[in-house]
């Protein structure tokens, strides 16, 4: 699919959205977003925008010049089939791959690796991926504080305060001193969850964070998400869950040919799909019973 | 030490063999028998439960019995006794070998510690990504290869004997020196290749965790990278280890009086080969417990990845 289809999709949204306007290098009201039902009242900067990305491994061009805005507080879910970029996106956004083409503004400012301070831009973000996110060798506790002892500089004490509270929040008190090899998969997702947002970032990233789990600790998992979703968290996430992305996002985007084919609120993508891929993914997704 | 004889071996196994009833290859043929009724099973005849002690202790007295028999029946025992195993000789050259033999160990701690720094710095060097760290990647490449390269016998004469005829001020110009850092030079790069290969069985993830947690790539390599590349490691590096322990023997191509030039001087002198044994027997003392260290840390590590999550 062209990019212009999918900027099209977006666009054509009932979100107040100012993905363009918000481009700090161009006018706030430049002509082509006439199409868009922005109201100037609700304009807000973007907490992230993609411009026209463009990521390839080899010879498989992943992101074919996709443009995405999240506002404070959206909750983004990511759909599409398995290697249609959801996960490139999340890391492209995280600095952990550099672009082809195109930029990423977060919070006004554009990102590159090394362009940027990588690490002040992680900082404050939180990305938590689909399994083996904790480190082995050291205990929740460790695993927890280590991005605040070492990249905040916050004391131990004050860490171990913050790391306590979130553990409490998320009913893991009592693994404190436990090893990840010690917890269940759900428990791990949720520590590494926990350790994601314990340096209060202004963006979480979830790259499928359930996927990995056998289908009895998903629920936890979810949950936690949902309380997070409500508390006001900015979420972008990729994810095969369409319970939760029914539920809890405020878009849904999906993801087809390198670009977002269709994007809007979750009723409107799962309830009445414009694009026939779109119809095609939710079918087959009904088919395998996952919807 | 003089004595590998069957004598001392037989008693051993004996009370074994008569418990059983059927000695060395009897328990071949009672399996074929019907006589413990245990051929119901349609894929044929399941082992009785004293088949494999059995066999095992006959299998080692066959072939322990059959090597003493012709060492003992040789005629040059008496001779090999006399040059190898000489008793007399054993307690006159002891003092000056174990002497030496301390100077050994004294090298194999010092060639080991700077060893295992050395080589983590190069493979942590090796490791490093980004255009900036292009010069030392290619440095560690070249030091891993040069001194690889070379066998280890060449490297210690080349600086041994070599570099202290520069006469160079401000480095040391001793002999031990020198003959040990060619030792450190040449562990350092097969084990800067062994901690890299640890450092690349950490999964990609566990680097984008440390980095997405705002890390710098020295500090995810410090507190996430490394402490697992390191555990993934012992065992080869154990392996180093004992192999070093013994490797510290050839600086005495250089004339240092460690524990092998020691005895070289006894055989020199009462051209009987005693003195050889005693060093052997030293080096063995330390290796193989080392070896055996190594067998127990491999055996109980392996365990402790193989134990199922909760």
């Amino acid at each position: 699919m062209s990019s212009n289809h999918g900027t099209h999709g977006e666009n054509a949204s009932q979100e107040p959205n100012a993905a363009e306007d918000a481009n700090p290098d161009s006018d706030p009201i430049a002509p082509q977003d006439l199409s868009s039902p922005s109201d100037p009242i609700a304009f807000q900067e973007p907490m992230v925008e993609l411009v026209s990305v463009w990521k390839s491994f080899g010879d498989k061009e992943v992101l074919r010049g996709l443009d995405l805005t999240v506002q404070e507080g959206d909750v983004i879910c990511l759909i599409g089939a398995s290697g249609c970029g959801k996960s490139t996106l999340l890391r492209c956004v995280n600095l952990l791959e550099t672009l082809d083409r195109g930029s990423i503004y977060f919070i006004g400012t554009e990102i590159a690796p090394g362009v940027v301070n990588d690490n002040a831009v992680r900082k404050r973000m939180g990305i938590v991926f689909q399994s083996l996110n904790l480190f082995p060798h050291l205990n929740v506790l460790e695993n927890m504080t280590l991005g605040l002892r070492v990249a905040h500089r916050i004391s131990k004490a004050t860490a171990l305060e913050l790391a306590k509270e979130w553990l409490a929040r998320f009913n893991l008190s009592d693994k404190i001193s436990e090893y990840p090899e010690r917890l269940s998969g759900g428990q791990q997702q949720r520590v590494a969850i926990g350790r994601a947002m314990i340096g209060s970032p202004d963006l979480l990233l979830l790259d499928e964070v359930t996927s990995a789990l056998d289908p009895e600790l998903v629920g936890e998992v979810l949950a936690l998400m949902k309380e997070l979703a409500a508390g006001g968290t900015t979420m972008l996430v990729a994810t095969h869950e369409m319970g939760f992305a029914k539920e809890v996002a405020s878009r849904v985007c999906f993801i087809h040919g390198g670009v977002i084919h269709e994007s809007g609120r979750p009723e409107e993508i799962f309830g009445s799909p414009r694009t026939e891929e779109t119809q095609r993914f939710l079918a087959r997704l009904r088919e395998g019973g996952r919807l | 030490m003089t004595d590998l004889t069957p004598p001392s071996a037989l008693p051993s196994i004996g009370p074994s063999r008569r418990r059983n009833g059927s000695g060395g290859f009897g328990g071949g043929r009672q399996r074929q028998s019907s006589q413990d009724g245990r051929q119901q099973s349609s894929f044929g005849k399941s082992r009785p439960s004293w088949y494999v002690p059995v066999v095992s202790v006959a299998s080692t007295m066959l072939v322990v019995g059959t090597a003493s028999y012709f060492i003992w029946q040789s005629n040059s025992r008496q001779l090999v006794e006399q040059q190898f195993f000489n008793r007399e000789k054993f307690w006159d050259s002891f003092p000056d070998v174990v002497g030496g033999f301390w100077l050994n160990i004294q090298m194999f701690v010092v060639a080991e510690i700077a060893i295992l720094l050395v080589a983590l710095l190069v493979a942590v060097m090796r490791s490093l990504r980004g255009p900036e760290f292009f010069p030392l990647r290619v440095l560690s490449v070249i030091f891993i290869d040069l001194f690889r390269g070379f066998p280890l016998i060449l490297l210690i004469l080349l600086l041994g004997f070599g570099v202290p005829t520069l006469g160079i001020s401000y480095v040391p110009n001793g002999v031990l020196f020198w003959g040990v850092t060619a030792l450190v030079l040449s562990y350092s790069a097969y084990t800067a290749e062994v901690y890299r290969s640890g450092i690349e069985s950490v999964s990609e993830s566990q680097r984008s965790s440390a980095r997405s947690l705002g890390l710098t790539q020295g500090q995810a390599m410090r507190y996430a990278i490394l402490p697992q590349a390191v555990r993934n490691v012992i065992p080869a590096l154990l392996n180093g280890l004992v192999s070093l322990q013994k490797d510290v023997a050839l600086v005495s191509v250089l004339g240092i009086r460690e524990s092998v030039r020691e005895a070289q001087i006894e055989v020199a002198r009462s051209f009987n080969f005693t003195p050889y044994m005693v060093a052997a027997v030293l080096f063995l003392l330390i290796s193989i417990p080392l070896a055996r260290l190594s067998d127990w840390y491999t055996k109980r590590d392996r365990e402790r990845r193989t134990q199922t999550y909760v």
